[in-house]
């Protein structure tokens, strides 16, 4: 890999890092259309090297907001639950996936989401 | 508690694809569940620890992960993410939310604009 491209997907992990730890999510978000638009990765690839990137991420912001309390693992279980299972589906049927309509929804809700958020609705 | 559950297999299903499963479920905290920011911030990252490794056996065993990508990604990840939760930490609650609520619209928008991808196989 060339030193160009290298320093390219530090700034890309970097950004990713900031936004899932500022947030508790959204690293991918940041992830993907970089790998697709800026480096040239195919979108599957894109998208399964996004979850890998983020994993670690989670860890260290998860260990940091352990520490200032705002963590609770039981009120939280049940969603780890249901998201162990649905992580182990994902894996499965990805290869199979049309992912164009899938993101059409997820667009939708996440701009709904997005507009309560922002003015605290 | 079995909606929990739901709730958390479908957002993990998207998780494992890496759309983005782990912010509509910060969603469902937040507008539904009613938890504040920053106690789903950590729930939504718990999850994501238990979501993403099964997911992972099978993108590593597809070849699908870069991981050149991976390491680089990661160096330089790792502080950011670092300095970022403590800034989470200090940050008021309802601007966190509001800048949430703003990155996801900008996503949102382009997400419904996403196109047939050119090429699925290399």
């Amino acid at each position: 890999m060339q030193i160009q491209d290298r320093i390219k997907f530090a700034i890309t992990g970097g950004l990713a890092g900031l936004a899932n730890g500022f947030f508790g999510a959204g690293g991918g978000l940041f992830l993907v259309p970089l790998f697709i638009g800026w480096l040239g990765l195919t979108e599957q690839k894109a998208f399964a090297t996004s979850v890998a990137v983020i994993l670690p991420f989670c860890a260290v912001s998860a260990w940091i907001y352990w520490h200032n309390g705002n963590l609770d693992l039981m009120q939280a279980l049940p969603y780890l639950i249901g998201g162990a299972l649905g992580g182990f589906l994902s894996g499965r049927i990805f290869k199979k996936m049309n992912m164009v309509w899938l993101r059409r929804i997820f667009g939708l809700l996440i701009l709904y989401g997005g507009i309560r958020s922002l003015f605290l609705l | 508690m079995l909606l929990a559950v739901i709730v958390g297999l479908a957002t993990g299903i998207l998780s494992g694809f890496g759309i983005g499963g782990g912010s509509l479920l910060m969603l469902y905290l937040t507008l539904i569940a009613g938890f504040p920011q920053q106690a789903a911030a950590g729930a939504n990252l718990l999850y994501f620890i238990a979501c993403a490794p099964a997911a992972l056996i099978s993108h590593f065993k597809n070849g699908l992960v870069d991981k050149q990508a991976l390491f680089w990604c990661v160096l330089a990840g790792i502080p950011t993410s670092i300095a970022a939760s403590l800034l989470a930490a200090a940050t008021d609650l309802s601007l966190l939310r509001r800048l949430f609520g703003a990155l996801l619209l900008y996503i949102g928008i382009k997400e419904l604009r996403a196109k047939k991808p050119k090429a699925t196989k290399q």
